[in-house]
């Protein structure tokens, strides 16, 4: 039933279907309809992760190792658990910088490097080779099983020969064809390939059917459920033993973990659809769970098909790796036999579809156009459209690739299992991983430390896996494995240095990730980077915070003519496209491109943008750069800025502070300012009032000589009177002047003080008496001594007294000083009956501007200077001032004083 | 929860989890016994899948509240949409 014919016309039906779809999916995505712009398009997309290496390769290691296989998707489950922050920061990079693959994503971030791109570029192709022949092995030996056996029972194992291999080349051209047909036919890669994303989400569903089909049929039709499954198995010690996990080591295991966390994020093709690919990054919240249960959902048959192959087959040596396809054959299904077929076509369609479209891009834009570029760049600049030079490499590049994995599968592939072969390439794939992540997450990775790790990551790869898997397969001698290189045993890939007890995949990726980041590690600490390395390490660390100034990645200086951008960006995407997207440009700014006489920054970035698209980051940034006159290109000196952008917010901060002190300073600049200002009046006035009663009363006398001698008498007293107040205000101007400029002689001694305090009174005692002031004393004689400037402390005390004096002049009144003792030290107390002061001019009253304000309410309050003097003298001999006052009651002037210490 | 996405703190420690349930030394706890099953099911097997689905549900719930509310015409996250190409 079942004849080759049949089974070819039915793959052949398959893939256009297909390719159906995938028209579909383009045409409704050229009308603005997205088929594909939903999270579980995405998820499904990202399940083209389980190739045929999953859908054949995990039964037979399932077969060998229990759980083992479990880890490849354990890994990636717990990836996503942090996809929310890791792949969504890398979809924004790439989203915001137009980034068409993982060789453009590093050459990018690392100062948009040639030579890094084309590393990464040659990388991953050497490193898909294995992946690619994989698929084509899995296909062709698939197809010859159906063939051989479809609807027989299944007597003999599969044999090699010339028509298998014929079968590996036929669906190599076909996939080949394929992928041109609908991967290359637009020219920007950023432009994303919705129809072949759609035909990639369902050949998911049609495996995950197809596995699942399988699965119930082994465990429902032909066994009695899981657990008869199982029980059965335990009946043998054999497979009893694959209940645990003793097949691996804890290293082994934790190795495999971490090798596909990293793969899931590093292989070119999950870059494809997981990052280039996607719409929208919010759709990531929903694949943080959904494509972790469809590897759950895809594996949860892998052990009782395992099972269940192992039982049915005890005796017949028959290949683990083909039970999926054996099982329905040998029990005679042979549509189901069909359906698994397809089902594994679909897994090994979807994988070389995607990477070969990946690296198809890599190669043009990272390897082959800057080769271009840089060495006949005038043959380039003479030909008129070049976007079919570009289709023309990704397609020959397409056909190439898949030749090589063709190539590497005649060669080594027949020598491994499916699973091993794809480990080789995950180990290749993850050479990436220190460059991406330390990449977006660490400001100080440099392009000397990405080069050297990927250099040093990849030798080690190819020395510990890829050349013993030549040995092995009989091209070098085997003697390399056994006994090293040139004899020496240190040297032997499969033992490094030593080191054993390891399994191979799990050695080379010790020794090749502790090379890689190593060296990555090293050399960026102790490399300077560019200033555009470090612009773009900056971008891509904090693209969270720039996206307002995402359009200074590259400081564009000097002009460019606006048709010489056109004519550069029609060269490359396509007359249509580039006019399509400068009117659009235009709209969006409202601008008249003919009209405007030179384009500005904005529009060369935007057509740098529009170059990178369709060539890579690095390669636009050439063109460009050969278009804009004048300076060009001019990163060097302005990046520091940029670089800087996190400590610039500290800084921020403390300038912030800064100022807000700087504005409290200059506040009370102002403050002090006024109050001189004020100061000044004052005393002016002060002066002004004495000197025009002088001049009044001497240009009287002056004037009338015929004044009796009584009244010139008078007015000659007068005169020396205001003259003594002038001295005096004049002697406390000076005083006041040289107390804040502290320029005062202090001669500090030890004396008591009720002795001065009667000395003070002494010297006033006659004024008092002319007042009517009755003067009571309470000197406490058997006080200690305290220290401080005697004379000045008799002129506080004279202060105080004679401003009570004045107080008190017109009315008379009780005055009462006292002395005593506190815990600060010596107390005087000059306490009057007076009209005492208002609460609210309490403490303003020893402020020296003070009398003005009292002048203004008529108050007769002559204090003048004395007091803001006397509170300089307290205060500077570490004492305190101020008045206790009580409206009609009187005020009560208190001081303190330290007292000697010598007591 | 109204902030917009899963917690960093919350993701890490997730992820944390994870890797501790899917990693030895704790799969050796159900490593132990060959013989040990449940409905004859191996119990590591039982293990593995059982704490697979655990954590994916832990995850998308966790993961619901990064969904933003809909809004029309703010699908895309592409600034400066380049053109579709016709062809």
């Amino acid at each position: 039933m079942l004849t080759p014919w049949f089974i070819f016309i039915v793959s052949i039906g398959y893939l256009c279907l297909l390719f159906a779809i995938a028209y579909y999916g383009d045409s409704r995505a050229d009308k603005g309809e997205s088929i594909v712009r939903n999270p579980y398009i995405y998820s499904l997309s990202l399940a083209v992760y389980c190739t045929s290496w999953t859908y054949y390769g995990s039964v037979g290691r399932a077969a060998s190792g229990g759980v083992g296989f479990l880890p490849i998707y354990l890994g990636p489950t717990l990836m996503f658990t942090l996809g929310w922050f890791v792949l969504r920061k890398i979809i924004r990079i790439s989203k915001t910088y137009n980034i068409t693959s993982i060789a453009d994503f590093i050459s990018t971030r690392y100062g948009k490097s040639h030579l890094l791109g084309g590393l990464v570029t040659v990388i991953a192709l050497v490193g898909i080779m294995p992946y690619i022949s994989l698929q084509l092995k899995a296909v062709s030996t698939s197809y010859d099983i159906l063939v051989r056996y479809g609807g027989q029972a299944l007597l003999s194992p599969p044999s090699t020969d010339t028509f298998l291999t014929d079968t590996a080349l036929y669906v190599a051209l076909l996939l080949a064809a394929f992928t041109i047909l609908f991967g290359t036919r637009h020219i920007d890669a950023t432009e994303q390939h919705q129809g072949m994303v759609a035909a990639i989400a369902f050949e998911s569903i049609v495996k995950l059917l197809a596995f699942l089909a399988v699965g119930f049929f082994v465990t429902y039709s032909v066994f009695d459920g899981p657990g008869d499954i199982f029980h059965q198995a335990s009946a043998r010690p054999e497979l009893e033993a694959l209940f645990t996990m003793n097949h691996m080591g804890d290293g082994q295991w934790w190795g495999m973990t971490l090798l596909a966390m990293v793969a899931i994020v590093c292989l070119p093709r999950q870059f494809q659809v997981g990052v280039v690919e996607n719409m929208d990054e919010g759709h990531i919240a929903k694949a943080t769970w959904l494509f972790p249960l469809y590897l759950l959902a895809i594996n949860l048959f892998v052990l009782p098909i395992a099972m269940g192959g192992l039982i049915l087959f005890g005796g017949i040596n028959i290949d683990a790796d083909t039970f999926v396809l054996a099982i329905p054959i040998s029990e005679g299904n042979a549509w189901l036999a069909l359906f698994v077929f397809i089902g594994g076509l679909s897994a090994a369609t979807g994988m070389v579809i995607v990477a070969t479209i990946a690296i198809s891009t890599m190669v043009s834009n990272d390897l082959v156009m800057p080769l271009l570029l840089r060495v006949g760049r005038l043959h380039l600049s003479e030909t008129k459209n070049l976007s079919g030079l570009l289709l023309g490499i990704r397609r020959t590049s397409i056909v190439l690739i898949v030749l090589l994995g063709y190539t590497y599968f005649r060669l080594v592939g027949e020598a491994y299992a499916l699973v091993t072969i794809g480990l080789v390439a995950f180990a290749g794939a993850a050479q990436f991983g220190p460059a991406i992540f330390g990449g977006i997450f660490w400001r100080g990775g440099t392009r000397m430390g990405a080069l050297t790790g990927l250099i040093a990551g990849f030798t080690v790869w190819a020395y510990t896996l890829v050349l013993p898997s030549f040995a092995l397969s009989g091209w070098i001698d085997k003697t390399l494995i056994s006994v090293g290189p040139f004899g020496i045993k240190l040297l032997k890939p499969y033992e490094l240095f030593g080191l054993q007890g390891l399994d191979h995949i799990t050695h080379a990726l010790f020794w090749s990730m502790l090379a890689n980041i190593g060296c990555y590690l090293l050399f960026s600490l102790y490399s300077r980077p560019s200033a555009l390395e470090r612009n773009q390490a900056t971008l891509f660390v904090e693209v969270f915070h720039q996206q307002d100034k995402r359009d200074r990645d590259v400081f564009w200086r000097g002009h460019a003519a606006v048709e010489d951008l056109i004519a550069l960006a029609e060269r490359f995407v396509g007359v249509e496209r580039a006019r399509r997207g400068f009117n659009q440009y235009a709209r969006h700014h409202g601008l008249d491109l003919t009209t405007l006489p030179s384009a500005d920054a904005d529009l060369v970035k935007f057509t740098e943008r529009l170059l990178a698209g369709a060539m890579g980051g690095a390669s636009a940034r050439i063109l460009v750069a050969s278009v804009v006159k004048g300076e060009g290109v001019q990163v060097e000196e302005m990046m520091e800025i940029v670089d800087e952008a996190t400590q610039v917010i500290e800084y921020s901060h403390e300038l912030e502070n800064a100022h807000k002190e700087l504005k409290e300073a200059n506040e009370q600049l102002k403050e002090l300012d006024r109050m001189k200002d004020e100061f000044l009046s004052t005393i002016t006035h002060e002066l002004r009032t004495p000197l025009t009663s002088i001049r009044a009363f001497t240009e009287i006398l002056q004037s009338d000589p015929d004044i009796a001698i009584e009244k010139r008498q008078k007015f000659l007293d007068i005169v020396v009177k205001e003259a003594n107040r002038l001295t005096r205000l004049v002697n406390q101007v000076l005083d006041l002047a040289k107390l804040e400029s502290q320029r005062f002689d202090w001669s500090i001694e030890t004396f008591d003080l009720p002795e001065l305090v009667l000395d003070g009174t002494r010297r006033v005692g006659q004024l008092l008496e002319q007042s009517n002031i009755a003067l009571s004393l309470n000197l406490s004689p058997g006080l200690p001594p305290v220290q401080g400037d005697k004379d000045k402390i008799l002129q506080v005390v004279i202060n105080l007294v004679s401003n009570a004096q004045k107080v008190m002049e017109e009315t008379g009144g009780q005055l009462s000083i006292t002395v005593s003792k506190t815990e600060e030290g010596a107390l005087v107390t000059v306490a009057d009956n007076g009209p005492g002061i208002a609460e609210e001019d309490q403490k303003l009253i020893f402020d020296r501007f003070y009398q003005a304000n009292q002048k203004e309410r008529g108050n007769p309050m002559g204090v003048g200077l004395g007091l803001a003097i006397s509170q300089k003298i307290v205060e500077h001999l570490n004492g305190r001032i101020w008045v206790e006052s009580e409206i009609g009651l009187g005020s009560a002037f208190c001081f303190t004083l330290p007292l000697s210490e010598a007591e | 929860m109204n902030r917009p996405g899963p917690t960093r703190e919350k993701t890490i420690a997730l992820f944390l989890l994870g890797l501790i349930l899917f990693n030895p030394p704790f799969l050796n706890i159900f490593n132990a016994d060959a013989q040990a099953t449940l409905f004859q099911i191996p119990a590591l097997y039982i293990y593995f899948f059982s704490a697979w689905i655990f954590l994916i549900i832990l995850v998308a719930r966790s993961a619901k509240a990064a969904e933003p509310p809909k809004a029309p015409g703010q699908e895309g996250t592409r600034q400066d949409q380049l053109p579709r190409d016709a062809t």
